[in-house]
């Protein structure tokens, strides 16, 4: 028995995949603005309040951008 | 009542009841070798440096506690490495404080949850419209939402800090992404301190919400959630005294 959400004309189903593919990559850059934010929100925080993880938290911040850049990447590619 | 694990809590004073207890060696080691590291500064900065450290050494809560060196701690008296933007050059931070781990539980179990959401939704078959690949970008996207939600709760929790100086009293407030709120007040402004527990949590984890009604421009202080309200109110009222002594000998600031 085939499952009740299924596309059975080709045409229909390039376009439910094309709208899969623009929620994604719009998401995907959606998120790294928001990634970008964090570097600003980061950087604001630091200013206000020196602690010894400051570093830490800063680096953490710069590899969330490169993975979602790298996300933003990947879904262009893959899909 | 349940202690806080090392990491997030630096008081001494659950070790040792007895607060009026001579001060220990350690302290006096840390004071002096603070003192020769400050030698090169200048004379008027070293006398103000003592009166910081007269303060903490006359505090019958401060004189059994170590410098803070934990970076997590959500209790942290005279806390290593920290300072704040408005802090003036004479202001040393006596206490840094920040919500108790356990009021965090709420973004955690929604953190847990979110991370196994998609197991449930595949094993009923959800998402088997989808060709493979689209599936796996749906699943790596959604794991950077939970990362993203993740590290803000997180940058919330830690920056989001309560501060006791040997003047002030400041809360810094990041309630937004780029938003923020400093407010402070003189500790001889403070006319009332209340703590307040309030729920089962907060009797387990000893937590709970400190009022402060100040006569500054800020009427109303609100530590929320913060470790050892007692403890907290205590410091707060030794240097409610302190000032008010302050104030008589004329050595005010």
């Amino acid at each position: 028995m085939q499952p009740e959400l299924q596309f059975t004309i080709p045409e229909l189903q390039i376009v439910y995949l094309w709208i899969v593919k623009f929620f994604l990559i719009s998401g995907a850059i959606l998120y790294f603005l928001f990634s970008l934010l964090v570097i600003r929100q980061i950087s604001l925080m630091k200013q206000t309040l020196e602690t010894p993880l400051n570093a830490p938290i800063t680096l953490v911040g710069w590899l969330h951008l490169l993975l979602a850049l790298f996300v933003l990447l990947i879904f262009v590619v893959l899909i | 009542m349940i202690d806080m694990p090392k990491i997030f809590d630096s008081s001494e004073h659950s070790k040792s009841s007895d607060v009026d207890s001579p001060r220990p060696k350690s302290k006096t080691e840390a004071v002096e070798k603070k003192q020769k590291t400050d030698s090169h500064k200048s004379d008027e900065k070293k006398q103000t440096v003592t009166d910081a450290q007269k303060k903490v050494s006359r505090s019958k809560v401060f004189r059994n506690e170590k410098p803070t060196r934990s970076v997590m701690a959500a209790y942290a008296p005279i806390p290593e490495g920290v300072c704040f933007s408005t802090q003036d050059t004479e202001e040393e931070v006596l206490l840094l404080l920040r919500q108790h781990p356990a009021s965090q539980i709420g973004w955690v179990l929604v953190t847990i949850l979110l991370i196994f959401l998609p197991f449930l939704f595949t094993s009923i078959g959800f998402f088997d419209f989808l060709p493979f690949n689209y599936f796996f970008a749906g699943l790596i996207g959604w794991y950077m939402l939970v990362t993203g939600y993740v590290l803000e709760a997180f940058l919330k929790w830690y920056y989001n800090v309560y501060i006791v100086t040997d003047e002030r009293i400041i809360d810094i407030d990041f309630e937004s992404l780029l938003y923020k709120n400093i407010s402070a007040a003189k500790i001889d402004n403070i006319e009332d301190v209340t703590a307040q527990a309030k729920g089962v949590l907060s009797a387990i984890f000893d937590y709970g919400d400190i009022y402060l009604q100040t006569a500054a421009e800020k009427r109303e202080f609100e530590f929320h959630s913060v470790p050892h309200p007692q403890q907290i109110k205590k410091v707060i009222n030794e240097l409610m005294l302190e000032e008010e002594q302050e104030k008589i000998e004329g050595r005010v600031r």
